[in-house]
């Protein structure tokens, strides 16, 4: 009985710091629970409100703005500029310069793409579809239609009336 | 004389084994204390991490509110018969905004402060290409420029009301935080 003793004692002490080894595994696990919880990984397309707004506003506006410029060496709007080089009556400006509607029409939206959209720094896509054969577009970091986190685009179509047909702005800016 | 040696004994073995009891006690509720104040450190990061972002959050609605106002100042937007273009600006209106500026500054400042608060507005013409630019308001404070500011640019239509031709303008909004 007596020999008893210290193997009873041993044994108490390894249940004691094996209950101890369990509070503390139990704890660790739960922190660990907490913190994968708390913090959850961005969302990469995620986007910020200020994101939101600015590339909604950006998007928007650039096409109106562009398609009311005024182009002084062909005495026409962009609007009448893309009328002319996409209808089916022909092209009836000529500049200044001797440029036609379409060469105009491609240096002008160039330009102000080169001193707007390019030096924002903004992934982008800007396309003018003339009719089914004939497209503009830029695209700058891989930012297409089908891109992941592209936001919605400013689709600003322009009808060649009374001709038949339209041409089509549209411009769509993805996420950084 | 033996059983005097043994109780002694008995009563040292009593004391020794609750000085055990009491050590393994005090162990155990001083590795539970360092144990939460592990957890209340984490915690304390994550929540840092979640009121960054609410700051961010905070910092972009301002962003937002004075690109909304700035974009729709009644004072320099173009209108025909009274009805308003919107995303345009008077090239007319910009030049009066300016010159009344340079004389009124410190009213001027003082009144659309509430609005802008620490922020740049200026409008650029774009094309044709001109280096026509008309600073609206300007308020850094000793910001600096690099470290916390949000630059935002809209594009905008620039009115000549005399010829009624629209040229491309960018509307930059700096803010400061």
């Amino acid at each position: 009985m007596t020999k008893n003793k210290p193997l009873i004692r041993f044994k108490n002490a390894q249940t004691e710091i094996f209950g101890l080894v369990i509070i503390v595994l139990i704890i660790t696990i739960a922190m660990l629970f907490y913190l994968s919880f708390k913090t959850n990984p961005d969302n990469p397309t995620k986007k910020t409100l200020y994101q939101e707004y600015a590339y909604n506003e950006i998007a928007t506006s650039f096409a109106q703005t562009l398609l009311h410029t005024y182009v002084s060496d062909c005495r026409a709007t962009v609007s009448e500029l893309i009328i002319d080089c996409g209808s089916l009556r022909g092209r009836r400006i000529v500049c200044a310069d001797g440029r036609n509607s379409c060469e105009a029409l491609n240096d002008t939206i160039v330009y102000i793409k080169n001193e707007t959209l390019d030096e924002w720094n903004y992934p982008y896509g800007l396309s003018l579809k003339l009719d089914s054969n004939r497209k503009i577009s830029f695209i700058k970091y891989n930012c297409t239609t089908d891109t992941v986190g592209r936001g919605t685009p400013g689709v600003f179509p322009t009808p060649y009336y009374p001709d038949p047909g339209m041409a089509v702005l549209e411009i769509g800016i993805c996420k950084y | 004389m033996s059983c005097d040696i043994l109780r002694k004994m008995i009563f040292r073995n009593k004391i020794k084994k609750a000085q055990l009891q009491m050590g393994e006690t005090i162990f155990v509720v001083i590795f539970i204390i360092i144990l939460i104040v592990f957890g209340i450190v984490f915690s304390t990061n994550a929540e840092e991490d979640s009121i960054r972002e609410k700051q961010k959050t905070l910092t972009d609605l301002n962003a937002i509110t004075i690109s909304k106002y700035a974009s729709s100042l009644i004072e320099l937007q173009c209108s025909t018969l009274g009805v308003i273009d919107k995303s345009c600006f008077d090239k007319y209106k910009l030049t009066a905004f300016m010159n009344l500026s340079e004389k009124e500054s410190g009213q001027i400042a003082e009144y659309y402060f509430s609005q802008f608060k620490n922020a740049n507005v200026t409008i650029k013409e774009i094309y044709p290409p001109t280096n026509n630019e008309w600073t609206i308001y300007y308020n850094e404070l000793g910001f600096n420029k690099t470290k916390k500011s949000k630059m935002t640019n809209i594009p905008v239509s620039l009115l000549d009301p005399i010829s009624k031709q629209k040229s491309f303008g960018e509307l930059i909004i700096t803010t400061f935080s």
